[in-house]
Formats: structure tokens, sequence, C-alpha cells
């Protein structure tokens, strides 16, 4: 088969890049998702506060995902389902397979929306037997929400990840007991409005600095052993508790799944965990582009949808115009900045380029500056922190010539 | 005069609000928009919340939510409510599955429901 675009993933990135090409004059789309129906995660998020940036209202997971959905069937794009990839190559031949069996489909552009995976326990290193009752919140929010499963009565979270703080809700609501949030770090890495709407509405405490260091019980578990950690994350001596439990569930972090960028050869940044792209989410591999939580992990879907959109547009201009010569500018991550992406600018684009970035930690009154040469710019925040990704617009024509981009965030001077 | 703090929910900024009251008037400072102000009055007088879960149908689970905030206080009442719920039919997004008696506030359908074995696989 031959398709002129292919989207690997028909989540919330794979559906906006989608309508995007389409209305930039590519007709010929394929979107292949692993799942029956297309939406991603967002089937499972049956909460509100999506869509609050792009459309000004409060839409649940299901309610944002069935307008993405819509505006692919009002342009009769054709979405794959059940349909699995199993391989990627760097000349964009993408090898799928469904009830049908294997077959090859040879694409002018592929977007890659694969999307993101929950750090697993496994991950963690935790003492203890391995009872039936340990769950990532996420596989949590499919059993609640999806199966109508509860999968326990009494339970502990480890991490203040967004899911987690929704589950903590969640189970909440349907009449189990959530004990405690612990969170190693010394802020929560979940959104504050979670943490207000989530654990303090129901009185759930949330215990900063604190990890789980043991898990008990052989066939279910029983409870768990939390202490209180020191700057160097180390448990406390004398600060063991324990606490009862049926249930433990992770919300430690999500990793791009990027098992089809590596099998094509396609670089990674090992601070984003996603490919190195440029500003039109090109991937190093050319006609190949990146979008969404394949790319770096969001905490907005409605950023998601954005940045597809440009991997989308960027995708339908290589496929109607080819490989144009592109002017790079490395964009760098400055002072209290983690990372920034696009890792790289084209100087000879000629419209704004939307830059995201992460800061490294909670700030109170900061300044972004962007400084590209001669160009400065300095943006007031009242308030930065690494759970809440934060970008700038770089002008058309500003980074001709220049060696970087560069990116920092300073203390306000009063 | 009594002072609160309290975290914005209305948005993913999350403002960081202080609310003094003397009983008769609520001041609010530290909100980037009014609706953080509404929000904050809202909550020392009577919180409200959205309420969103799932109803049982017979070959699966249908997400839903209530079409306007309801009292905090009222949220496990709903709960019941809507844990006590049976569905055995086809339902469209955006329809009306209860309705609450005092306040006319409406539980509705965040998403399509076909009530066929198979349909409703999450995989």
């Amino acid at each position: 088969m031959e398709r002129d675009l292919v989207i690997i993933g028909g989540g919330p990135a794979g559906l906006a890049a989608a309508v995007a090409a389409y209305d930039a004059g590519v007709h010929d789309v394929l979107v292949i998702e692993r799942e029956a129906k297309p939406g991603g995660v967002l089937k499972q998020c049956i909460h509100n506060g999506f869509g609050l940036t792009r459309f000004k209202e409060s839409m649940t997971g299901p309610e944002y995902a069935a307008r993405f959905v819509k505006e692919t069937q009002a342009r009769g794009i054709e979405i794959m389902t059940n349909t699995f990839v199993v391989d990627l190559t760097a000349d964009k031949t993408v090898t799928c397979r469904n009830e049908s069996g294997i077959f090859t489909v040879r694409a002018k552009a592929v977007i890659l929306a694969m999307g993101c995976r929950e750090r697993s326990k496994g991950a963690l290193n935790i003492a203890g037997t391995r009872p039936a009752g340990l769950f990532s919140a996420g596989t949590a929010q499919k059993f609640v929400n999806v199966y109508g499963l509860l999968p326990g009565k009494r339970v502990v979270i480890l991490g203040s990840g967004d899911i987690g703080l929704i589950m903590a809700r969640r189970l909440t609501l349907e009449g189990a007991k959530v004990e405690c949030v612990c969170e190693i770090m010394p802020h929560s890495s979940g959104l504050r409005r979670n943490i207000a709407q989530c654990l303090d509405d129901f009185g759930i405490p949330l215990y900063l600095e604190h990890t789980v260091t043991e898990i008990h019980g052989k066939e279910r578990v029983e409870g768990v052993t939390i202490m209180r950690v020191d700057e160097q994350k180390q448990p406390v001596e004398g600060t063991e508790r324990y606490v009862p439990c049926d249930t433990v569930l992770f919300s430690v972090g999500l990793i791009p799944e990027n098992e089809l960028t590596k099998r094509a050869g396609i670089a990674l940044d090992p601070r984003t965990k996603g490919a190195f792209v440029d500003g039109s989410r090109e991937t190093q591999a050319e006609g190949i582009f990146a979008c969404g939580n394949v790319l770096h992990v969001h905490d907005l879907v409605d950023f998601v949808s954005e940045e597809a959109e440009i991997a989308g547009i960027g995708a339908a201009e290589y496929i109607r115009g080819g490989q144009r010569a592109k002017e790079y500018v490395p964009a760098a991550a400055g002072e209290n900045v983690t990372y920034v992406l696009p890792q790289r600018v084209d100087a000879s684009a000629q419209r704004v380029q939307k830059i995201y970035f992460r800061v490294r930690s909670v700030m109170r009154n900061a300044v972004i500056k962007v400084q590209a040469g001669a160009y400065e710019k300095r943006i007031r925040k009242p308030a930065v922190a690494p759970g809440e990704m934060e970008h700038i617009l770089l002008p058309a024509g500003v980074c001709g010539g220049v060696k970087e981009v560069r990116i920092d965030v300073l203390a306000a001077e009063e | 005069m009594e002072e609160k703090k309290m975290i914005c929910i209305e948005c993913p900024r999350g403002c960081e609000l202080t609310v003094r009251t003397d009983g008769k008037s609520v001041d609010v400072s530290g909100n980037f928009c009014p609706r953080g102000k509404k929000y904050a009055q809202a909550e020392v007088v009577c919180p409200r919340r959205i309420l969103t879960s799932t109803v049982r149908a017979r070959y699966g689970m249908i997400p839903v939510r209530t079409d306007g905030e309801i009292k905090k206080s009222e949220i496990f009442r709903w709960m019941e409510r809507i844990r006590a719920m049976r569905i055995d039919r086809d339902v469209k997004q955006g329809e009306v599955l209860l309705t609450d008696d005092d306040e006319g506030i409406r539980l509705i359908a965040t998403a399509s429901y076909r009530n066929e074995e198979g349909d409703n696989a999450a995989f």
C-alpha cells in the first residue's frame, strides 16, 4: 500500500495532526490505531478540565477526543483501528499487523504520535514481595472507568503525578479509602489545582519528601512502610510508619513510547526522551515528524493538539513541496531550564515558532529571558513550576545568522 | 476579619488566592482573572464542583458529568444515585441520564454508547 501521509497513533496528537495535514492540502492520510477506537488515553480520562486553553471551555477527556474524531470524520480521514505498527524504517516504510495479517505501507511522510506509557513499579526498586494489589495509576484508571472494576478498598498512592491525584479522587468517589499520597520530592509534580480539588476536597493527606520503602503482604498487599527522605532522597532512620492498605498505586512519571522511533534509527534527546526535532517537529530523519507525548510528556492535552498541528502542517508542506533547505540554529536550555523543544529552530522559517520548555525548580516572580543574537525579550511570570510547561513565541526572522536561541528563567529584580 | 488561602481550580494556572471575609463582604486577591474571584467567593459561601463519574451499562461503562456545578456537600449523594443506575439501551453523547429535583442540574453522557456486546471493548 502507498499513502501520502501515515500517522502512527490515533490519540489526541494523531487526530489533530491528521486534521491539520488535511487542511494544509494533503488528503491521502492514514491514521493507524492499535485500540478498537480512536481517542487514546482520553477515553479513560473521564474528568473535566480539558480544552480550557484551546476551546475556552472545560471538557471531559471523551468529549475532547470526540471533537477531534468528528473533525476527522467530516474530512473522510481513514482511521485504521485494531492495527499495531510493528516496524518503521527511516525510508518511511511502516510495517503493520492486524486481523488480516502483516502488511507494509510506504508513505511520503510519517508522523509519530504513539504517546507515552507509565513508569512501572519495577523502575523504583522497592523492597518486598510481589503481591496482588499493585497498579500503575493509569491501569487503575482503566479498571475503574472502562471496565467498571474497583482495584481495592484501602489505597496508598506513591507519586503525586496528575493521574495519581485524579485517581485519589476517583477511588474516593467510588467508595475506597485513600490513606495518603507520598511524594519523594519537596513539591508535587501534578498541577496545583489537582491537589486542591482531588486531595484537599476529600481530606486526603499529601506527604511531601516521603516514599514507600517496603510493601508488605504475600498474596495481597497488606500494608506499606512509608518513610521521610532527606535532601539526597535517602530514607531517614526512625521515620518509619506502617500504613495498612490493600492496594498501592504508582504515579511516578510517564515515558515517551519510542520503540518505533529507535527502530528507524532516529536520534533521541536524553532529556525529553523523545526525538530531536526542529521548529516544524521534523525529526532528524527526513519526512518523519513527531508530536504529542511521544515527543515530550505534556501536562495539558491542549498543547498536544497545538503541537500536533505544527507537525501536521510541516508534514503537509514536505509532501507538497519536498524538503527545502533549512538554516538550523540550536535552541539552548539556559539557567533553571530543564529542556527546550524544539531543540533547533529554522532561521529561514517565515512564521512565528513556538518554543516549549520546562523549568528546573519552582520559582515565584520569575522572568523568562529569550535571546537570539541582538534579539532579546523578557517576560514576567508570577510563578513557574517543573510540572507546568511554559512557552515563548519566537518571531520570524530574528534568528538569521545567530549562534543559538537561548532561554533562561531568572529571578525578577525588585 | 478571617483570612484564608486557597488554590483556584478554574484552570491549570492554579492561582494562589487570598480570601478575607468579615461575615458580610468577601475580598479576594491573587487572582489572575475574574473567574478566580468568583471561585473564591463561592468557595467561602457554598463550594461547588462539576462531578464526573461513570454509569454502568449492560456491556460497558458510560462516562458522565453534571451539566452544572453541584454543591460539594451533595457529591456523595449524587454518587449513590449514579452507582444505582443501570443502562440497557443506546446512549448518545450529551444525552440526559438523570435530572436532579432540587436544582435542575442534569447528569449527561460524555461519550456515546452502543448497547451491543463487543462494541465497547477497550482494546
